[in-house]
């Protein structure tokens, strides 16, 4: 057998299996190698990529567990000499590095889910701590691992998408890897295995499942993500069965009410979302002491798992997120600037569970969410008790229709009420609507201050008069004589000229009033056609003290303005009274043309603004609605 | 073309807002009374501003 690597130290014949290690000058046989199991990766030993501009090969694998689920490390020779890891799980990629430290890399014991850690001069939050176990492998590997060789191990994060493992081998120092996640893309494979049941090179094996034998109820269960799922319901009974295990065993006793439940999307049932296709493989069901609500495994060879889950009609799209977001106050920020606003805290229960999942689930299984909203999208850490890891996803809003028309689901069930990540319909109608409107009110503001330029209010002539205050006639006076006498009393002014079009005119009255009132009905008269435009003005201050404090309120003049008058030779007949108190006082009457009314303008602003405020108000009410069902209902966007 | 109600109505009150500037009307002061022949004083209070 040639050796497959001149920098790996450990291998596994590809013929017999053997293990095979360098020691020295010498290759020592260890003994067989557990057979791998299968799986759904499109890797291979020989698939070929290309990792931030270098190219890599593929040399070996190892497949470890651990308590919740297990994963797969590939050993990758790069063109520039570099020997490193690369970690597929759930669909996603970690490249990681040996890194040198130059300071103690911390004990296992210190680290914890979500503590801080300096590894290598930069910062990285601790995402879990987990004890795994070698289950088999093939290729070259950097060390020997004969199946059920056990380490400790902790996956940290950094804020700018960094990655770092901690490796904790027993009986050696701890060992630095760096790197940072990738998808499926972003490594450029090329030489990929055929996957079964997906690929079109094998379409006459499309839908090929492997199954297994419940061990509970002897019924067949099938296995649509085999190799990645950990645990998998018998449909026929409800028990829970270990499939990472080759023995299959039950880890958790029948539930006959698998029987009852009726997804809504059928396990195996294959779809295209955002151009992908997915098929569903599990459904389980959660329940936070309020509501209770639906996820749908999907799975994808090259994408890995994505979930679909559903609330009252309402449908969203999740993936696991590749970092930790940085926190604020009440808020998480992603790295990308997007923030969340913190929506709600609950525990979880997983109520009922079918079908098969990448990890151990169980009905009871509790956890603690935690949700974070920024419409349309949605950011969830889970926690669950016992367990050194906090998992993020990032899910968008699907509207139902897109969901029943990828998975041909009969008939959508109409949404009710509001979702906390449901797009508030208004807020795009708002947003364009108040630009439109934003435009036309400038439009106005700009008409108004041009007419205002051009309609000068100037003065078309005054008059200087006095207020007599009439003699009561006597008891007994006939009313024509008192008509008579009211009349005489009556003041006309001179003919005055208003020129130019249709204006305005203002009638303006001074007078030296104080704790009185001196008032005019007017009437200005077209001198050729009669025409007559009555109105009163009145002018009247009054100023006193109260409790002590200073008021006063009117003014010595008072003036009003008489629209639209037309061109022409015009006088006024003015008719005075005032306060009893007043016996004469003297009073100045100005006549004014031009000028425009301000309350023009304010009508065409309150009509311009009356539609932006309209979808203002819904907008702020699907918002109320959203938040009512958070834990801060008191307030909303 | 998005929102052409609002459009429509926008486009009318600026059209309005340019027509009342320049001939000087006022809805809030409409409707004026008036009267054949030189009357004697008859005001109503509806020009106070």
């Amino acid at each position: 057998m040639p050796f497959p690597s001149s920098i790996a130290v450990f291998a596994v014949c590809a013929h017999c299996q053997s293990m095979v290690v360098v020691r020295d000058a010498s290759v020592e046989r260890l003994g067989e190698m557990a057979a791998l199991p299968p799986d759904q990766s499109p890797l291979q030993c020989g698939t070929r990529g290309v990792w931030q501009g270098v190219a890599f090969e593929l040399i070996g694998r190892l497949r470890v567990e651990w308590e919740g689920g297990s994963w797969t490390e590939w050993w990758a020779e790069f063109a520039d000499a570099r020997a490193g890891w690369i970690a597929e799980t759930q669909g996603f990629f970690t490249v990681s590095f040996p890194q040198e430290s130059a300071k103690p890399l911390p004990a296992v014991e210190d680290l914890a889910a979500g503590q801080m850690v300096r590894l290598a001069e930069r910062n990285y939050t601790v995402a879990d701590v987990k004890s795994v176990n070698c289950l088999a492998g093939e290729g070259a590997l950097p060390f020997a691992a004969p199946p059920g060789l056990t380490r400790q191990s902790a996956d940290c994060l950094a804020d700018d998408g960094a990655f770092a493992t901690l490796d904790y081998p027993l009986g050696d120092p701890p060992r630095l890897f760096t790197g940072a996640y990738a998808t499926f893309a972003a490594l450029q494979f090329s030489n990929l295995r055929p996957v079964p049941g997906w690929d079109g090179e094998v379409a006459e094996t499309r839908h090929a499942t492997v199954a297994l034998n419940c061990p509970a109820c002897g019924a067949a269960v099938e296995l649509r993500a085999r190799g990645l799922t950990m645990a998998a319901v018998c449909g026929s009974c409800g028990g829970v069965i270990d499939t990472a295990n080759p023995k299959a065993q039950l880890i958790q006793k029948a539930d006959e009410k698998v029987r009852h439940i009726r997804p809504l999307i059928e396990i195996g049932t294959r779809g295209r979302l955002f151009g992908v296709e997915y098929e569903m493989i599990g459904l389980l069901t959660r329940f936070d002491g309020a509501a209770k609500w639906s996820e749908y495994l999907l799975f994808n060879p090259w994408q890995g798992f994505r979930w679909l889950v559903t609330y009252r009609g309402h449908w969203s799209f999740i993936d696991r997120l590749l970092e930790i977001p940085r926190p604020l106050a009440g808020r998480v920020r992603l790295r990308d600037g997007r923030v969340f606003r913190h929506f709600a805290a609950a525990g979880t229960e997983v109520v009922s569970v079918l079908g098969e999942f990448f990890w151990k689930v169980q009905r009871g299984e509790r956890s603690h969410l935690n949700d974070f909203v920024a419409p349309p999208f949605v950011l969830s850490s889970e926690q669950y008790p016992g367990l050194e890891e906090i998992t993020w996803s990032l899910g968008e809003y699907v509207e139902p229709a897109v969901v029943a028309a990828a998975f041909g689901l009969p008939k959508p069930i109409a949404p009710t009420g509001v979702y906390l990540n449901q797009p508030n319909p208004h807020s795009e109608r708002w947003r364009s609507l108040w630009r439109l409107a934003c435009a036309f009110m400038s439009g106005a503001l700009l008409l108004q201050i041009l007419f205002a330029s051009i309609s000068n209010e100037r003065p078309v002539t005054a008059g200087h008069y006095a207020y007599q205050r009439p003699v009561e006639p006597p008891v007994g006076t006939p009313a024509e004589t008192t008509a008579a006498s009211d009349a005489a009393r009556t003041i006309v002014t001179p003919v005055f000229q208003l020129t130019g079009h249709s204006q305005p005119v203002t009638i303006a009255l001074r007078a030296a009033v104080w704790n009185t009132w001196l008032g005019c009905d007017f009437a200005l008269v077209n001198a050729a056609t009669n025409q007559v435009f009555p109105g009163a003005v009145t002018a009247e201050f009054y100023e006193g003290t109260d409790d002590g404090e200073a008021w006063t309120e009117g003014a010595e003049t008072a003036e009003v303005r008489i629209p639209a008058v037309p061109p022409g030779r015009y006088y006024l007949t003015l008719d005075t009274e005032a306060d009893p108190k007043i016996a004469a006082m003297p009073f100045d009457v100005q006549v004014r043309r031009g000028g425009l009314f301000m309350s023009n303008f304010l009508l065409v602003l309150a009509i311009l603004a009356a539609g932006p405020a309209w979808v203002f108000i819904r907008r702020q009410m699907f918002e109320n609605a959203r938040w009512a069902d958070s834990d801060h209902a008191a307030s909303s966007e | 073309m998005k929102h052409p109600l609002y459009l429509a109505l926008a486009t009318a009150a600026c059209a309005y807002l340019v027509l009342a500037d320049a001939r000087g009307w006022n809805p809030f002061t409409m409707p004026r009374f008036l009267r054949s022949g030189p009357g004697g004083p008859g005001g109503s209070g509806l020009y106070h501003k």
